[in-house]
């Protein structure tokens, strides 16, 4: 399933960035390469450390710097590169056009101003109305996003609201100004089940009356399961697997998808059908060559591997991969040693 | 591992050197294969309740005002705002204890677990399942209630006589890098437990300390790190390494994986079912993950402020549920299966607060099957089967009690 052309909203280009700590280059970001449909959900899913938040910094430009650079890419939102734009014509794209959600609200609010003044600040800032309609604006979002008795709780302070309701507080702010694009990053990990549920919905249905996309940034793959159109799977600064999200489930291709699906509990499961991925996501000062999953992938091709970073291939429309068991180098290594790859393939799962 | 009589029989010989009478031990005729019996737990936190400081700062204020002007009157005013707000001082006979209030964080649990089984114990955040794990092996005194452990009420041991039991039962916590010692080694960590009880030193201990490393998956070099110098994943097998060192019966897991990646998660619940199988170990699990405690544990009590809900066989809790919460919680969990999107019941409003929980129910405030008699009467047992029962007067059908179904 892919879209034509003229339906991408966002799309990210070779985007590399790196940090330049005391200690060494952190390479956060390799190379990771994506785009984003009109009105989808788009999953970015992988273990802590894997990028998944420096990617969402670095589209929107607000990676700290110093130590943090975006060194090479391009980020194109309605055919402009957002990495060329002044700073002053980016900050009225950031909040207006791309809005984003972080994981911890209070953190992200400010404790000494009412969350009626922090809604309004964004109106004010995009909009041309006055203090007075920006309120008014604030209490209508407010009780959009299901805080009740919005009129009164406008007044209140951020360390009034509980979890989920700072959370509504962030997703009225956010969507204050009717975003093209909302990036969410991992909204709902500090919330309850309950709260989790709640908070889900009302992205799904906000995101389907403001006709908006979302990247939703997660680690939870019943999240991705329940939320996304198409997932992109990323590991150490790479992007490792795109696809829409029935591929991803029923026939992920990679390696490294197939060992996080394999490490969650399925609904159907049994206690002994959790497997492991082997160690631990690598040290990004250091990281392994050539393919950076290959120290803890079960196909590792010794030899091919280590030494060159797989291409980037789109298998079937809209289903792109990088992986050497999947490129002409993988297959010539094999083929070099007589071996076929779907028997290889079989004989990695028999060994297991 | 030892046997009924011989735990006790440890406890009344301890109790013997002169620390205690036995008469203060209480015993209870307990199932062949249950290790812990809870009955009727409490523990209630007292709060005090604070005092306006304004309105006593401005009633303190003019009563200066009035001492300038008329002494006698300004210092009866004076005390008169100081009792008014603060109470008479405590003196016993004379009169009560000043306002608290009670922080209700388990009120009345009863949870039976059989031996070599894992017992999950669910709810949302502040449900009181962590403060029920913690009185549950006694690192918090009850309210009230017991807990029978191989018969024994722990509770009315004397702190010499519970080191006995504690051999027995062990905890394993959240946050692994909070409860291991900064300061020490991983193997002056596993080592303490043999030096508090006194079971090995030196070469001895340092050997079993090593075979424990091994059993939880470090290796033998891991021993003189200290925790910082471990991964999550790492810290977490030190922690459950070191619950192991006395080769306890029971173990309470208080969200060991809630800190972890998705792929150590794995691993260390890897760990602790091979663990299980190889010791014969009996498990409290307490995690609000309720996927992962569907294909791990045996028994699920569902939790909620202060109370259990819903308690059942894994089956019975996650495939037949009763109880509107269980079904709201469990409708809540994520599917990691895009074909399985379900429909969701949504809860209205947030757990209250357990300082002033609601009368009758606990649940009414936000149930969807609320009635009159819930505001009123606290909801009656109903069994469904022999191990599934439920917390609810709405739901249909459902016995009194499990001999029903003998």
């Amino acid at each position: 399933m892919s879209r034509p052309q003229e339906d991408i909203l966002l799309e990210v280009k070779g985007l590399r960035t790196y940090f330049f700590t005391e200690e060494g280059v952190v390479k956060a970001i390799e190379s990771i390469d994506f785009v984003v449909y009109k009105s989808e959900t788009l999953g970015l899913v992988g273990e802590s450390g894997s990028g998944k938040s420096v990617s969402a910094l670095s589209i929107l430009g607000i990676v700290p710097d110093p130590p943090g650079k975006v060194l090479r890419g391009e980020v194109v939102f309605h055919g402009q590169d957002l990495r060329k734009l002044s700073s002053s014509e980016m900050r009225k794209i950031r909040g207006n056009q791309i809005a984003m959600i972080f994981q911890d609200p209070m953190t992200s609010l400010n404790p000494v101003f009412t969350v009626g003044n922090q809604i309004a600040e964004a109106i004010i800032l995009h909009q041309k109305v006055n203090k007075k309609e920006a309120r008014e604006k604030s209490i209508k979002i407010m009780s959009l996003v299901g805080i009740p008795s919005a009129d009164e709780r406008v007044d209140n302070y951020p360390f009034e609201f509980s979890g989920g309701m700072r959370q509504r507080v962030m997703i009225a702010m956010a969507l204050c100004c009717n975003p093209e694009l909302l990036i969410a990053d991992e909204p709902t990990t500090s919330l309850d089940v309950t709260i989790q549920a709640q908070i889900l919905e009302l992205l799904k249905a906000t995101s389907e009356e403001f006709d908006m996309s979302i990247i939703l940034i997660t680690h939870d793959m019943g999240v991705i399961a329940e939320m996304c159109d198409r997932v992109a799977v990323m590991y150490a600064g790479y992007i490792a697997e795109v696809g829409d999200i029935m591929t991803i489930f029923r026939n992920p291709f990679h390696p490294y998808t197939r060992g996080l699906l394999g490490a969650i509990p399925r609904p159907d499961a049994n206690r002994e059908d959790l497997t492991i991925i082997r160690g631990a996501i690598p040290n990004l000062i250091n990281p392994p060559s050539g393919c950076r999953f290959h120290p803890r992938c079960d196909y590792w091709m010794q030899g091919l591997c280590e030494n060159e970073v797989p291409v980037l291939l789109e298998l079937e429309p809209g289903h792109i991969i990088m992986c050497h068991l999947y490129t002409e180098e993988g297959k010539a290594f094999l083929a070099q040693r007589k071996i076929d790859p779907e028997t290889y393939m079989k004989q990695v799962l028999a060994a297991q | 591992m030892s046997s009924d009589t011989s735990l006790k029989d440890k406890i009344l010989a301890r109790a013997g050197k002169g620390i205690l009478g036995s008469s203060r031990l209480r015993m209870k005729e307990m199932e062949e294969d249950v290790v812990l019996e809870i009955v009727n737990l409490r523990k209630f936190f007292e709060i005090p309740i604070p005092f306006e400081t304004t309105w006593f700062l401005i009633a303190f204020i003019a009563s200066l005002v009035v001492f300038a002007f008329q002494t006698m009157v300004g210092l009866i005013l004076m005390g008169a705002v100081i009792v008014a707000y603060f109470g008479l001082p405590y003196i016993p006979p004379f009169n009560k204890r000043p306002k608290i209030a009670y922080l209700k964080a388990v009120d009345g649990i009863a949870i039976k677990i059989k031996r070599g089984k894992i017992i999950g114990l669910v709810g949302e955040s502040g449900c009181g399942k962590s403060t029920a794990a913690k009185t549950i092996i006694r690192l918090l005194e009850p309210t009230s209630g017991a807990v029978y452990f191989q018969g024994i009420d722990i509770n009315r041991l004397t702190s010499e006589e519970m080191k006995e039991v504690r051999r027995h039962m062990q905890i394993v916590f959240q946050d692994p890098y909070a409860s291991l010692n900064p300061r020490a080694t991983a193997h002056d960590i596993i080592a303490e437990p043999f030096d508090i009880h006194g079971i090995a030193s030196g070469d001895e201990a340092s050997f079993r300390v090593l075979k424990l490393i091994k059993d939880v998956g470090l290796a033998p070099h891991h021993a003189y790190r200290y925790p910082h110098e471990f991964s999550g994943g790492q810290r977490q097998r030190l922690g459950i390494a070191r619950a192991l060192a006395l080769e306890p019966d029971f173990i309470v897991m208080d969200e060991p994986v809630s800190n972890l990646d998705v792929s150590v998660r794995a691993a260390i619940i890897q760990l602790i079912l091979d663990l299980q199988k190889k010791m014969g170990l009996t498990y409290l699990f307490i995690a609000h993950d309720l996927s992962l405690v569907k294909i791990l544990c045996d028994e699920v009590y569902v939790m909620y402020l202060g109370k259990i809900m819903e308690a059942g066989t894994s089956d019975d809790v996650f495939e037949d549920m009763k109880h509107p919460y269980t079904k709201a919680l469990i409708s809540a969990v994520p599917v990691a299966d895009p074909t399985k999107r379900s429909k969701k019941i949504f809860l209205q409003g947030e757990i209250p607060t357990p300082i002033n929980p609601p009368p009758g129910c606990k649940f009414q405030t936000r149930c969807p099957l609320v009635s009159d008699i819930c505001r009123v009467d606290e909801s009656p047992e109903k069994w469904y089967s022999k191990t599934h029962v439920c917390f609810c007067h709405n739901v249909e059908g459902g016995e009194d009690s499990s001999e029903a179904f003998y």
